[in-house]
């Protein structure tokens, strides 16, 4: 009997640290902390944002495309990096963010940072500017569907899409970040 | 009991195996962002950043250089650069490397 009971409160304890342990790892790994998506440098000038990359687009090529964002709070254009990686070669002119519902796509034009080879696909890096509102623009309505995004080559054109609900989560905390951006102005 | 063993075992073989640098580090969960360099250049623009991902201590895969984080934003100047280490019970953990510069 004693050693019954003994058994039920080792069995108690076992289950309530377990518990324990999978709230602290949950609270660690689920909680909606927006710090674990940017970093931000205060600088002379303003305060220097840098929204790591999350999500990826695919095409039904397999082509995939993600972009980082670094944003100095003293200017009103965001600097949008990205890779575009493919199979083939590709000289990029610039890039259409088709958004559901706008009148037209949202369009920057684009530099090359640089292109390598690797695994037998071709890494395209390249950087662009886009002005705060149109940013936002992209993000605005999070309900909606996730904007297609449009790869223009010099003769053809790659369009990529990206997962519903991954799109609608980075919506809020992007969103998330900028109101943070404008309340630290 | 021999199960207990062998599940003791199995433990202290996967435990903290994906070991990652960190000046802390915490045997459930790492997440430490820490300086790694600085220099006398100016102001930055640019944000680069690099990664390595290690899974079990078995696989570890990556490029988390200073050159291939500022190659990804095109820096030329670097000012200063962090790192982050995050680890999940040891079993998963990446390293991460941000340069700022123009």
């Amino acid at each position: 009997m004693f050693t019954e009971s003994k058994r039920n409160t080792r069995s108690l304890y076992l289950q309530t640290s377990c518990l324990f342990v999978f709230l602290v790892i949950s609270n660690c790994l689920f909680s909606q902390r927006i710090n674990k998506y940017f970093v931000s440098n205060v600088q002379d000038n303003g305060i220097l944002y840098f929204i790591e990359p999350e999500h990826k687009w695919k095409s039904t090529e397999d082509n995939t495309f993600e972009f980082d964002i670094t944003y100095l709070s003293s200017t009103d254009s965001i600097s949008l990096n990205f890779s575009f990686l493919s199979k083939e070669l590709e000289e990029i002119n610039n890039l259409l963010f088709n958004i559901e519902g706008a009148e037209k796509p949202i369009s920057v034009l684009c530099d090359k940072i640089y292109i390598d080879y690797n695994k037998r696909i071709w890494v395209h890096r390249y950087t662009s500017k886009i002005s705060h509102n149109e940013f936002l623009q992209l993000y605005a309505n999070n309900q909606g569907p996730a904007p297609k995004v449009v790869v223009k080559f010099k003769n053809d054109e790659c369009v990529l899409f990206t997962n519903e609900r991954k799109w609608r989560k980075k919506s809020k905390i992007i969103n998330r970040i900028f109101q943070l951006t404008e309340a630290n102005k | 009991m021999k199960r207990f063993i062998f599940l003791a075992v199995v433990a202290l073989m996967f435990s903290s195996c994906a070991v990652v640098k960190s000046p802390l580090s915490g045997v459930i969960y790492t997440d430490v962002k820490a300086p790694f360099a600085v220099t006398s250049n100016g102001n930055s623009s640019k944000v680069g950043i690099s990664e390595a991902t290690s899974i079990l201590g078995i696989f570890a895969t990556g490029d988390a250089s200073i050159e291939a984080a500022a190659k990804s934003a095109g820096i030329t100047k670097v000012h200063h650069v962090d790192e982050q280490s995050t680890s999940v019970l040891g079993l998963f953990a990446t390293y991460k490397i941000y340069v700022y510069g123009e």
